[in-house]
């Protein structure tokens, strides 16, 4: 079993690029923030800006001077490249991992789970360097925001292995739809946000704002459960030709 | 001189593509100049809540209704596309033996591996060279019909030949890395991947004031803001550059002298 993760987990090395660049966002997220705290000031930039361009880039309600909203905010670019990381992925998984059956007998279930674990892995490979960076960051620019940080990657991690199970229970161009109606729901639910507070936590672009995102995680780990063994039934019921 | 021809018109596309998305990019960026000169206040306003180092990593100069100015904003987008094709290209040589068959063209030839590549890079960086004459004419004859000062030509000449040695750079560090990735087929994925860490190398560089950093990222050997201040390049990034493009090259050409042409493919 270790033999065949790490197999699979050194075939393709994209994710440790990405490794790379995320750390490297962390840093200048921080780095930069620390650069605007140096008697000037965020908000004030904010609020120059047209009241459509605000809506867009949902910026209303957030805080930028403070360091919690302002990683909140800018956290979410992260957290949207590694959601299609993980759904790319869980659409790979389905489509190449008949070698690994070919290769060793084992069975179609485990195989499936061997995936998710190596995915797990893979994308703890992705974000330890970026919370490593985060916090030293912040505990040498800003002073505050750790928890912030851990919650956020919390939040990033359990709704990536969402996206990966989603991707894994249609195939071929309904898994496209799905993900396109499900971004389009969540930018409409990150829009209403905006105005109504507590529906925030629903949308996975604005769950980073809300105190309450424990509730929604637990929902999405609740979800994801019934979603995953949908996946496992489905993947041994494929035909591989 | 039939293996640069041959390379020559066979690396077109992505020459011709982003000669074309450059143009359209800086026809619409100059387009927009008028507008930004008649609320040159309101920018003004703005740029001056941003602290100076995001300031300079933006390529947003203190003179702010210069054009110059103005172009070297444009310059710091027009660098990051330019060094991804450059990369995309460089790394395409190694690989696009394989994916194109070349190797059956290549390999019928009396002629040492290490011609071949020499011939190969030096079609690729002709089409580097016909697109920097045709990006710096559009560019100057826009500069010509939206300055409102004047301006001195070999400034804009410097600035525009900065581009050319990036590209060069990164076509050579694009060689190293696609002699690594020979069998990848998602390259632009990893070009791209490239930019952005030399892009954030940067912003650390422009922040932290690391004096080392400057010499590991192309990005910061010939700064515009530097040739509109000094009127000339600085003569160690020169050096620096010829060094690195001479070494990446001799490194290169050995790989490919020992590498299996064709591969699989071929036989």
């Amino acid at each position: 079993m270790i033999h065949l993760i790490k197999n699979m987990l050194f075939r393709k090395k994209t994710y440790l690029f990405l490794a790379i660049v995320l750390a490297l966002f962390n840093f200048i997220l921080i780095r930069n923030y620390a650069l605007f705290q140096d008697g000037y000031s965020l908000n004030s930039i904010v609020s120059e800006l047209p009241e459509g361009i605000k809506l867009l880039i949902l910026i209303r309600g957030y805080n930028l001077d403070s360091f919690n909203d302002y990683y909140r905010y800018c956290v979410k670019g992260i957290a949207i490249i590694i959601y299609i990381y993980a759904f790319a992925k869980g659409i790979d998984a389905t489509k190449s991992s008949n070698y690994e059956l070919k290769m060793i007998r084992i069975s179609r279930t485990k195989n499936y789970l061997y995936n998710l674990l190596e995915f797990t892995l893979k994308l703890l490979i992705v974000l330890l360097p970026s919370l490593l960076v985060a916090m030293l960051s912040a505990l040498v620019y800003s002073k505050n925001g750790y928890l912030t940080i851990l919650y956020s990657f919390i939040i990033i991690l359990i709704i990536s292995l969402f996206f990966y199970s989603l991707a894994t229970i249609s195939n071929g161009r309904i898994r496209i739809i799905l993900w396109i109606s499900y971004g389009i729901l969540s930018i409409i639910l990150a829009y209403v946000a905006c105005r109504l507070k507590y529906l925030g936590f629903i949308s996975i672009i604005e769950m980073f704002q809300y105190k309450y995102f424990m509730f929604a995680i637990l929902g999405y780990l609740i979800i994801s459960i019934p979603i995953t063994l949908i996946g496992i039934f489905k993947y041994r019921n494929l035909d591989f030709k | 001189m039939i293996i640069i021809q041959n390379e020559f018109v066979r690396s077109r596309r992505p020459y011709i593509i982003s000669s074309i998305v450059l143009s359209a990019i800086i026809i619409l960026s100059f387009s927009l100049y008028p507008l930004y000169y008649s609320n040159l206040d309101y920018f003004k306003a703005l740029f001056d809540k941003f602290p100076p180092t995001t300031l300079s990593f933006l390529g947003i100069a203190y003179d702010y209704g210069n054009i110059l100015s103005y172009y070297t904003f444009i310059f710091t987008f027009l660098a990051i596309i330019c060094a991804f094709r450059a990369l995309l290209v460089g790394m395409r040589i190694f690989s696009i033996d394989n994916l194109e068959q070349r190797a059956r063209f290549y390999y019928v030839k009396p002629i040492e591996r290490k011609r071949v590549f020499l011939y190969k890079v030096i079609g690729n960086l002709a089409w580097l060279v016909i697109s920097f004459v045709w990006y710096h004419l559009l560019s100057f004859i826009l500069i010509l019909i939206f300055k409102r000062n004047s301006i001195s030509n070999l400034t804009i000449l410097q600035i525009n030949t900065s581009l050319l040695l990036l590209e060069i750079v990164f076509f050579f560090i694009g060689l190293i890395v696609g002699s690594f990735l020979k069998k990848e087929h998602r390259l632009w994925v990893f070009a791209l991947v490239i930019v952005i860490i030399f892009k954030c190398i940067s912003f650390i560089d422009s922040s932290l004031k690391i004096v080392i950093l400057r010499y590991i990222n192309p990005f910061s050997y010939f700064t515009v803001s530097e040739i509109i201040e000094a009127g000339k390049y600085q003569y160690r990034f020169l050096i620096v550059t010829v060094v690195i493009v001479f070494f990446l090259y001799q490194f290169c050409s050995g790989i490919y002298e020992n590498e299996e042409i064709g591969g699989d493919s071929f036989d």
